[in-house]
């Protein structure tokens, strides 16, 4: 180290601060000199007195970094906040240039509040119905197992007990099967008598689906096999509402159809399935599950889970494989109707009909969202036009073109933000309207709720929004054309900036009728099905169910004595026309089916199988549906046990198995022989679009065990009220509840329930677009007369013909219409085959559909041209030129 | 390093800079001699120690520096006081006052 000279080498390895570096060595070395000199001045010699200062001072180096260190933070520390003051002054003055004028500011944040809302909705609709249903352990590898047979036809039927416990001990493809079925239970002992839905299951149910108890254990799969199977674990929901939350509830009793349970275990309330099931049970294996004929009784829900390293799409083979395993095992499966089991992913299952419909949503509000953006953008590039003069005196000022960038950037946040939180706060009331539709086929929605990552998807789509239309007018304000700003004293019309707005607007209507045309197809689709005839009358008719369950009442005679003086006292209700029962009604729940033959004809291997569904009812059923008699006759009280079965059957089984000839006088058998005596007309059972499937109905008095049936009541006026049907009932017989009271107009509509919400939505998309593209229309228009005023100032001074220019203004609308026309077409043929799933009975580019679309469009955009051509038309030349 | 002792004097020898330079702008050398001869040269202050603590004081803004000459015509930094430096002077000194009352209270207390 030498002193006496500032040493102008670098003394320690600093790359940012090299030229403080010298700084820092100076004050050091100034200090060191200084003591230097004191110490050579007390006598020291220039060698000792060197040594001295610096075993003094301490290691220099190391002081020097630790200077250098400090100094570096110090100036991390004020740049930051450098920033961060700069931004805060930023925002102040993006905040007050939107306050100034504030209706860009309100208009471009309701515009997106709305979006952005309908976004947010959709997407934790989406989320909770199709994305992630079940907060279960890796529900993808839950799969759901039903049987079809093609060739009867039968799809997605259930299967039976013995099937689903085979299953289970498939190992090399699951982990575990379980099944389950549904329950009603009458629940006394807990205030008035109440039914309860529950569920019986059968297998490691809890097991499959891999929850644990919030309180207490599960019962084990053992327990359907016998001994201890009168435990019950009960749902959050039922343990929190019924049961008051009780945390003693473990040991507590309930009495389900007058048997005693003990509850054992509560769910967490992340286990939502099967959404009907308040209290679980173990299903009780009867003797006939034991025997052949068992294989053949399908009514269990059948779920498993894949075994660890089991690839999904093998799934399908090895389902087909072990089918034909069966086959050949056990007699009982026809191979002839292409019968095998099938599967599809439990969480795809459970969604249904609505996935397809949110899929499609979520598509339509992307394209709402972006027209919105478009509009928005053009708002924003608009008034940057207007602000030129501003912004190029700033950038000449010296405002460089990055600082100019920015503030509009944060105008565009600050718009984008207020947006996004009110569209969150609309998000929420929408959600929570969707949880409250207490319709069944909609019954997944019942868990749509904005939660965090539901928020976090919101907030990018206000980020993405805000890049979207904030960036490039920010971008075309960066250098202001200064020179032809003067040049025309701020009137031209700025040709890049206008093909940017016509560009805007011309996107606008090609997204706005892809979205028109989406949902114009599906109201048609909507209309087709609506118009589908269901086979009877359902205007006026009132359905519940009632259940009369073995326990209390063990005798089939004493099961038929309590419907029919249940029939008698409905039947003396004024107003009451007609009273039936049947075991499965039309468009509810449950479906029965099995095999028949008939009697005295050959069996036909080459020929259709012969597979029917299979309805009990009450002689009167018929008349209180309004189904048609088309042969034969209708079951009287006299056919009851005793008697000869007799049978009726439906115009669908007629024709299918009795072609040109008449069905009445023969027999079938499908169960007992019996004869036929009449032919109904066909109805419609699941949906309104399925095919007819051939049934045969029996009268209840003869045949079918009369446990649960859904009651039919048809009024000549106003249908009745829950307390009448559960008064009538009552006198009959006090112990009976009275369950799902529904018209059955309300029953077919339910079903349709995704459908019309899916279309109902839409269309409300639909509009939106089209009046936001209309208004994009009518702003550019407007602007652009605004802009040319000078000149059309001149040319009406010049004796030009007022309806000239105005068609000059409308034409320029119609190019815009014709351009967003066509862009759009192609936009909706790409869109095609989403939609071709959702669509019923209409092609999706089907002409009058196309049309009625473009009708729309083009007639909203001619009148979005009309006042910007009536101001035209006002347009006093000489007020104008007097401006300039 | 981090002396234990060292980290009670940093915060002393803060207290002790700022006092310094309460009257007219100083540079290093001056500060350490001022302090030495204000207290009577009872104890010696590592020299190494008082750069970083002049650079923190200067980072926190409580100092303010700037480069001049000295009357050789040598360059130096000189450093004073900002009005918040200042208000952290009387606060620190008042802290202090108190501190070495209550201790000086407790040391001539009657042990139990």
């Amino acid at each position: 180290m030498t002193f006496g000279r500032w040493p102008r080498r670098p003394i320690f390895r600093l790359p940012f601060f090299r030229f403080r570096e010298h700084d820092i060595g100076d004050e050091l070395y100034f200090h060191l000199q200084g003591r230097i000199d004191e110490l050579m001045a007390a006598g020291l010699s220039r060698e000792e007195a060197e040594r001295e200062a610096a075993r003094r001072f301490g290691d220099l180096h190391r002081i020097a970094n630790e200077v250098a260190r400090i100094d570096r933070k110090a100036e991390r520390r004020r740049s930051l906040k450098h920033r961060i003051d700069s931004l805060g002054w930023d925002l102040k003055l993006a905040a007050r240039a939107l306050t100034r004028r504030p209706a860009f500011g309100a208009v471009a944040a309701s515009t997106l509040a709305l979006t952005i809302g309908a976004n947010t909705a959709v997407f934790s609709a989406l989320r909770s119905v199709v994305l992630r249903p079940l907060a279960v352990a890796e529900p993808g590898r839950l799969m759901v197992i039903r049987q079809d047979a093609p060739a009867l036809p039968l799809f997605g039927a259930q299967l039976s007990v013995p099937e689903v416990l085979d299953l289970n001990q498939e190992r090399s493809l699951f982990q575990a099967v379980a099944g389950w079925t549904g329950r009603s239970f009458n629940l006394t002992g807990q205030g008035d008598p109440d039914r309860i839905l529950g569920v019986a299951t059968i297998g490691p149910f809890f097991e499959v689906f891999r929850v644990n108890p919030l309180l207490g254990r599960f019962y084990r799969p053992e327990a359907s096999e016998g001994g201890d199977t009168r435990v019950a674990v009960v749902s959050h929901a039922f343990w929190r509402s019924t049961l008051g939350g009780d945390p003693a509830i473990l040991g507590r009793h309930l009495e389900l159809n007058g048997e005693t349970y003990e509850i054992i275990g509560v769910l967490p309330a992340e286990m939502s399935y099967p959404s009907t099931g308040q209290v679980f049970v173990p299903y009780q294996i009867q003797e006939r599950d034991r025997q052949p004929v068992g294989r053949g009784i399908w009514g269990i829900t059948a779920i498993g889970r894949l075994q660890d390293g089991v690839p999904v799409e093998s799934f399908g083979p090895r389902l087909g494989a072990i089918s034909r395993q069966w086959h050949e095992r056990y007699g009982g499966y026809d191979p002839a109707t292409g019968h095998t089991l099938v599967g599809q992913p439990f969480v795809r299952w459970l969604a249904g009909e609505l996935r397809g419909m949110l899929l499609a949503l979520q598509a339509a509000v992307v394209v709402l969202l972006l027209i919105a953006c478009a509009n928005v953008g053009n708002l924003q590039l608009v008034r940057v036009t207007e602000r030129e003069r501003e912004l190029a005196v700033r950038s000449a000022l010296g405002a460089g073109g990055r600082s100019l960038v920015r503030q509009l950037l944060l105008e565009s946040g600050l718009v984008a933000l207020a947006g996004g939180v009110a569209g969150l706060a609309l998000a929420r009331a929408a959600t929570g309207l969707l949880r409250r539709m207490d319709v069944p086929e909609l019954r997944a929605l019942s868990t749509v709720r904005v939660d965090g990552p539901v928020a976090l998807y919101s907030a990018g789509v206000v980020i993405a929004a805000m890049l979207l239309f904030g960036l490039l007018p920010a971008w075309r304000a960066r250098r202001p054309d200064l020179q032809s700003l003067i040049r025309e004293g701020g009137r031209g019309p700025a040709g890049a900036r206008f093909r940017l707005l016509r560009a805007g607007a011309v996107a606008q209507i090609a997204l706005s009728l892809i979205l028109v045309l989406g949902a114009a197809s599906l109201v048609r689709s909507l209309g087709r099905l609506l118009a589908i005839e269901p086979g009877f009358h359902p205007e006026q008719v009132t359905t519940f169910r009632l259940s009369l369950p073995f326990t209390t009442y063990p005798e089939q005679p004493g099961r038929i004595a309590t419907f029919d003086a249940v029939a008698q006292r409905l039947r003396a209700l004024p107003g009451v026309l007609e009273v039936g029962f049947i075991s499965d009604i039309p468009f509810g729940p449950g479906r029965n089916s099995s095999p028949f033959r008939i009697i005295g004809r050959a069996p036909d291997p080459g020929g259709a199988v012969m597979h029917a569904d299979q309805r009990f009812v009450h002689h009167r059923y018929f008349q209180a549906m309004g189904i048609p008699l088309r042969r034969g006759r209708l079951f009287q009280p006299g056919d009851t046990r005793g008697t000869p079965f007799v049978a009726v059957i439906d115009q669908r089984l007629a024709d299918q198995f009795f072609p040109g000839e008449d069905p009445v006088g023969q027999r079938l058998n499908q169960g007992p022989d019996a004869e036929i005596v009449g032919v109904v007309g066909s109805i419609k059972h699941g949906s309104l679009e399925e095919e007819d499937k051939a049934t045969v109905y029996y009268h209840y008095r003869q045949m079918g065990w009369a446990t649960a049936l859904t009651a039919v009541v048809r009024t000549s006026g106003p249908p009745l009220t829950r307390n009448q049907l559960q008064a009538a009932v009552a006198a009959a017989e006090p112990r009976l509840p009275v369950f799902d009271v529904r018209s059955m107009q309300d029953r077919i509509d339910d079903v349709l329930g995704p459908r019309r919400l899916g279309t109902a939505v839409l269309s409300g998309f639909g509009l939106s677009a089209l009046l936001l593209a209309l208004l994009g229309v009518y702003g550019v228009l407007s602007y652009s007369v605004s802009r040319r005023a000078q000149e059309l100032g001149i040319r009406l001074a010049l004796g030009a013909r007022p309806a000239a220019l105005v068609r000059s203004v409308t034409a320029s609308a119609m190019i815009l219409g014709a351009l967003g026309v066509g862009l759009g077409l192609m936009g909706f043929g790409a869109a095609n085959r989403m939609l071709d799933s959702l669509v019923y009975g209409v092609r999706v580019f089907d002409p009058v559909t196309l049309l009625a679309g473009i009708g729309l469009l083009g007639a909203g955009v001619v009148l979005a041209s009309l006042i910007p051509a009536r101001r035209v038309v006002r347009t006093d030349p000489a007020q104008v030129l007097r401006q300039e | 390093m981090a002396d234990p002792d060292l980290e009670l004097l940093r915060g002393t020898l803060d207290l002790l800079i700022l006092k310094a330079l309460s009257g007219a702008p100083c540079h290093g050398l001056e500060v350490m001699r001022w302090i030495e001869r204000a207290a009577r040269d009872r104890f010696q202050i590592e020299e190494g120690a008082l750069y970083p603590a002049l650079h923190r004081l200067e980072g926190r803004d409580l100092l303010e520096a700037a480069w001049g000459h000295t009357d050789q015509g040598r360059r130096a930094k000189y450093y004073r006081l900002t009005p918040a430096g200042r208000r952290r002077l009387t606060a620190e000194t008042v802290r202090w006052s108190r501190y070495s009352q209550t201790i000086n209270l407790v040391l001539a207390a009657e042990p139990s």
